[in-house]
């Protein structure tokens, strides 16, 4: 099955320099999908890639492209409670803190568009 | 055969000035890997920010006692980026004054922690007084050594006095020749030279892969800062600004760059106060954050700090997030340390300036 961070995976194994990676994100859509956003340096700005997946989906990790990916993921992994193909542990909670912090209630359909 | 052992340091240890953990692999006296955790100060600042976003520009000052200022400053230019607010010119010279105030508290406290490191106590101490000159300095422009709360969403709370800015010139000026001092000592001294040069080596290869900033990756030979990309008052016609980079990768290029920006620091002061005007400092906003997004960055003292802002129409945000320059200089020690010795860990750790209040959020 593909993951649905793969074409961006790819994209940035053939990108030749490759980019400064500044930071991998994770948002709540609030309906039950979340935006995963890769931030880069561009020249004097910054570009972003970015794919929208469902919850429970495995996302693939760039940790083989940047070792400093991998506490990113971690991160997002813990507050979000989403899965990065071979990166698991824990970053900063600790066993008995709530799991997946960072997840927003469900959005009211009609009340906020 | 040689076997490996652990030699667990911290989370409390001499040379850290905050809790964290690292599990040394060992043979022998040379370091083969490490293990790092984190989290024994998380705070959970990520939720607490989006909760009201007038609160969140006094409370993201709280993220960090070091790099306070920075924290505001970049918050509120992502708030800024999400209305589409101009800020006056007069608001970013401050903002240059008093960010560059902070990264000399900043990088002084980094370069005495590293003296202290290495045993060398007396340097230490010089360090810290020079240091405290500029903490009361900013205590007397803004009524915080810590927490400056000057900024706003669009600009500055309130403008600072003729009276001020004459303080902040007359103090960089008494200050600059001990600082010159102090930048030859470093540059000189034998046992600076001895025990950090070589130390720690990070090639420029490995500052990418590891996506490290600041001082960290200019120490490596990169040529990267954000005040060269014009954030800020920074771009503005007059400021003149080029990174200070080492070729080595080594502590003793990391401890360099951070010395030399000391001075750089002064400078950068300097031109704010001779550039700026007369003028508003605060561009008013009407409403809640729009459904939009928006990106504030800034070169904090250890490196570049980024947020992250989504609004939704409501006093709470959608998201924010922020990404520390600590997060990612910390986790290339990993690479610096391999095949080092087990003494070198304390310096090459602190010459990362690790900040885990920063990392830990």
């Amino acid at each position: 099955m593909t993951a649905p961070n793969e074409g961006m995976k790819n994209e940035l194994e053939r990108m030749s320099p490759r980019p400064r990676l500044i930071d991998v994100m994770v948002a709540d859509r609030r309906d039950g999908s979340f935006d995963l956003v890769y931030v880069f340096q561009d020249g004097h700005g910054i570009k972003d890639l970015r794919c929208v997946f469902q919850d429970g989906e495995e996302l693939e990790s760039i940790s083989s492209l940047y070792s400093g990916a991998l506490y990113m993921e971690k991160e997002a992994a813990e507050m979000f409670g989403v899965r990065f193909k071979g990166v698991d542990g824990l970053f900063l909670l600790d066993e008995a803190s709530p799991k997946a912090p960072l997840r927003l209630p469900r959005k009211e359909v009609g009340k906020d568009g | 055969m040689v076997r490996t052992a652990i030699v667990p340091v911290g989370p409390q240890h001499a040379a850290f000035l905050e809790p964290f953990h690292l599990k040394l692999k060992v043979e022998e006296e040379t370091v083969v890997g490490a293990e790092m955790s984190f989290g024994y100060n998380h705070r959970g600042m990520e939720h607490a920010l989006a909760q009201d976003f007038k609160r969140s520009q006094y409370l993201c000052e709280r993220v960090c006692g070091i790099c306070s200022y920075h924290h505001a400053s970049a918050y509120c230019q992502a708030m800024e980026d999400l209305y589409g607010l101009v800020v006056p010119d007069r608001a970013k010279f401050v903002r240059i004054i008093m960010m560059e105030c902070q990264r000399l508290t900043s990088h002084l406290l980094a370069l005495g922690h590293m003296a202290e490191t290495i045993g060398y106590e007396n340097l230490f101490m010089q360090f810290f007084r020079e240091r405290e000159e500029f903490m009361m300095l900013v205590n007397r422009v803004s009524g915080g050594r810590v927490h400056y709360s000057m900024n706003t969403i669009g600009g500055l709370r309130k403008d600072v006095t003729p009276d001020q800015l004459k303080d902040i010139a007359l103090t960089v000026d008494r200050l600059e020749p001990k600082l010159l001092d102090l930048q030859a000592i470093v540059r000189k001294d034998p046992t600076m030279r001895k025990r950090l040069i070589g130390v720690g080596r990070l090639t420029k290869e490995d500052a990418l892969d590891w996506c490290a900033v600041g001082p960290t990756i200019r120490g490596s030979g990169l040529e990267d800062d954000v005040r060269s990309h014009g954030f800020s008052g920074y771009g503005l016609d007059g400021v003149d600004f080029k990174p200070i980079v080492y070729q080595e990768g080594d502590c003793y290029a990391r401890t360099m760059v951070r010395m030399d920006e000391v001075i750089q620091s002064l400078d950068l002061i300097r031109q704010a106060l001779n550039l700026m005007k007369e003028g508003e400092v605060q561009t008013k906003f009407k409403g809640n954050p729009p459904a939009k997004e928006g990106y504030g960055r800034v070169e904090a003292p250890r490196g570049e700090l980024m947020y992250w802002v989504r609004g939704k129409n409501e006093v709470q945000l959608d998201r924010i997030k922020l990404r520390t320059p600590a997060l990612v200089n910390i986790p290339a020690v990993n690479a610096m340390i391999r095949g080092c010795r087990v003494a070198d860990v304390p310096c090459i750790t602190v010459s990362v300036d690790p900040c885990i209040c920063c990392t830990d959020r």
